[in-house]
Formats: C-alpha cells, sequence, structure tokens
C-alpha cells in the first residue's frame, strides 16, 4: 500500500515506520493475551490482534490501489464517466481514514491492555 | 521537498497543461474573425499516451506541445475557427482540469490524515 | 484529446449537433439575405435557394455494432426542386424584353418557420450539453 502513495517519498517512509510499529505492538498483544489466558500462543494466531490487523490493512490496501490507478486509467481511456472516478476516490479516502481510526483505537486498546496486571 | 511522488507531479503537469489548453482556446475565440487565423490545439495526453503505448516508462519529461491546425476555414482568409467547437473543448477541458485537481486532493488527503495524530 | 473520449462521449452527441445546427442557421439567414437577389455577381440570374442536409455519425460501439453518435451537415446544395416565381414588373431593373422579372426561390415566411425551428433545436442541443457539464460537476463534488 505504501507504495501507492508517493513512491520513493518521505511519506512512504514514515508510514513505512508507522506500520512495522503496529505489527509489532500487534504480536506483543497476542503474545499478552496468551499469557493473561493461559493459552497457547500458536493457538492465538490466526484469530489474534496481529491476523486481523494485516487483514484489516491488506482490505484498505484494495482500495487505495483502486484509488492511484484512476490517473493511469483515465489517461489510458479505460474510464468511461466521471461519477465512476470520484465515487472510486471517495471510497479509498475513507477506507483509509476508517482504517486509521481503527489504529488509534487499536493503540488505546493496547495501552490499555499492557496495563493489566496478572 | 516533494510528496506524494511521481503520480502526484504527474497530476500538476496534466494541470498545467490543460490551463495552458484553456489559454489558447481563449485566444482561438478572440481571434475568430481575424482573417488568416488557423486555431490552435495543445497536445499533451495524446502525447502521454503515445509514451504508454510504446512502453516507455519515462512520462515526466513530457512536455505539452502547441500545434497549428492548419485544415481549411470558411472563415476570413481560411481563418478555421468555429465556435461551437471551441466553446465545447473550453467545457471539456474545464471538467478535466477539475477531475485531474480532485484525484490531486484525493493523493494529498490521505498523505495528510496519515501523518495528522 | 484522443482517449479521454470516453468521458465525453455523452457530450459529443450534442456538442455536434451544435455545429451542425449553427450551419444550418447560417444558410437559412444567408437565403432571407438573398430572397431579392434578381442577379447573381457571377452572371448566373437569380440567387437560388440553398438547403442543408444533415447526416448522422456512426460510431462503432463496445460490442462491434454500429450506433449512432450524433449529426454533421452531409452537404449543402442548391434547390432544384422549388422553381423560381416569375413576376410582371417592368418597373425592376432586371426585367426581361416582356417586362418579367425571375426572382429567387426564397419564400421568406417559410425559411423564417424554418429558422425559429433551428434555433429552438440549437438552445436544446445547447442544454443538453449544460447538463451534461453540471452531472459530470455534481459527480467530481462526490470526491471531496
Amino acid at each position: 500500500m505504501i507504495d501507492r502513495i508517493g513512491q520513493g517519498s518521505l511519506a512512504k517512509n514514515a508510514i513505512e515506520a508507522a506500520l512495522k510499529r503496529q505489527a509489532d505492538a500487534a504480536k506483543r498483544l497476542d503474545q499478552r493475551a496468551a499469557e493473561l489466558t493461559g493459552a497457547k500462543p500458536e493457538a492465538v494466531a490466526g484469530q489474534g490482534f496481529q491476523s486481523t490487523l494485516a487483514q484489516g490493512i491488506r482490505d484498505v490496501d484494495t482500495q487505495v490501489k483502486l484509488g492511484d490507478e484512476l490517473a493511469q486509467q483515465v489517461l489510458e481511456g479505460k474510464v468511461t464517466d466521471f461519477a465512476e472516478v470520484a465515487a472510486q476516490l471517495k471510497q479509498s479516502d475513507l477506507a483509509f481514514k476508517f482504517a486509521l481510526e481503527v489504529r488509534n483505537k487499536f493503540v488505546d486498546a493496547y495501552r490499555e491492555v499492557m496495563r493489566m496486571n496478572v | 521537498m516533494e510528496i506524494g511522488g511521481d503520480r502526484a507531479q504527474l497530476l500538476i503537469k496534466l494541470m498545467s497543461a490543460t490551463a495552458l489548453r484553456d489559454r489558447w482556446i481563449s485566444s482561438n475565440i478572440a481571434n475568430q474573425s481575424v482573417p488568416g487565423y488557423k486555431r490552435r490545439d495543445v497536445r499533451f495526453e495524446e502525447l502521454l499516451q503515445e509514451r504508454i503505448a510504446r512502453k516507455e516508462p519515462d512520462l515526466l519529461s513530457v512536455e505539452p506541445e502547441i500545434k497549428v491546425d492548419t485544415s481549411p476555414g470558411s472563415g476570413p482568409e481560411g481563418n478555421n475557427v468555429n465556435l461551437e467547437l471551441e466553446t465545447t473543448k473550453a467545457r471539456e477541458n474545464r471538467l478535466m482540469f477539475e477531475l485531474y485537481a480532485a484525484i490531486f486532493q484525493n493523493r494529498m488527503d490521505l498523505i495528510q490524515a496519515a501523518i495528522t495524530k | 484529446m484522443s482517449g479521454i473520449n470516453n468521458l465525453f462521449s455523452g457530450m459529443r452527441i450534442s456538442s455536434s449537433a451544435l455545429s451542425a445546427e449553427r450551419t444550418r442557421i447560417d444558410v437559412i439567414s444567408k437565403n432571407i439575405a438573398n430572397a431579392e437577389s434578381t442577379s447573381m455577381p457571377d452572371g448566373s440570374g437569380p440567387y437560388r435557394r440553398q438547403v442543408v442536409n444533415f447526416t448522422p455519425i456512426l460510431e462503432r460501439a463496445l460490442d462491434g455494432s454500429q450506433t449512432v453518435g450524433g449529426m454533421k451537415v452531409g452537404s449543402i446544395t442548391p434547390d432544384t426542386s422549388t422553381p423560381f416565381p416569375v413576376l410582371h414588373d417592368p418597373s425592376h431593373r432586371d426585367h426581361d424584353a416582356q417586362g418579367n422579372v425571375t426572382m429567387p426561390n426564397v419564400n421568406v415566411v417559410s425559411e423564417m418557420a424554418d429558422l425559429i425551428l433551428a434555433m429552438r433545436s440549437y438552445e436544446a442541443n445547447l442544454n443538453a450539453q449544460d447538463n451534461f457539464v453540471k452531472m459530470a460537476e455534481r459527480a467530481l463534488r462526490l470526491a471531496q
């Protein structure tokens, strides 16, 4: 996804770093959840924070990718109406902002869970 | 510092070329009765498409080209400005500008959202 | 703007008609202006009424079939079916030996009626073009 937003730019580096921190945090959350509930770490995989986060990123990636291909498609003459373009732009915009909100909530939840003592 | 990368740069060039085209359309309209005047076109999207078709990757070095339309005209001394055609092109051109601006705006908004908070 | 055409295919239809109707208006105006021209400068006699013939612009649809995509002027031809009226007026500058004058085959009332039709058609096409632009602008506002 970050390739789409600003190839080779400062924005790309910043977003890349942020996503890496999220992925690490998700992994630690999974481990902590396993400790708290006494479950094995392997059992958590596939349902835990990390996989949910990964799926979320994939969904947003699709939306952003579609939005990004628009300029290319307009040039190649594959776009047949303005509403199509506008709707796709808005969708990828909202999908991205939704993902950011989820991330923010995620960070809050992370802090909460890490503060818990067993 | 260029935030947004190559895609954004291309959109900026498209907007500039569209603005240039708008100026030449206005010139055509202003000269609709001038004897011997031939209308002008601004070519940019076609040049980009030619590059894409030839699979040449460097699109950012393409510059808009101002081309004189030498076709015969029914106006004074061969003036070939057709008012309906020019006003139609002006409207199409303006819609293209809004389209490019909307895509560019969208790209910048995403980056801004990612940076903020 | 080839390739970008797909975005404007809806508008091109009314745009082509606008240009064609404008030509028709010009020809009708010329007929009216020459309704009394009994001797043309090239010596060919009275002015002969001109008629504009429209033809559809055929386009190839995505599935290969042909569709009508607008209208253009096919040809501007002289009206050879309407006869020149002959009036008796010995005082007219271009009378012949019998005192008759051959007038242009232009019926001004009929031309005026055609002119009104052409102008209505022009306006209707202009409105169609306006609508396209408004819809496209509204669609683009979705993205904001």
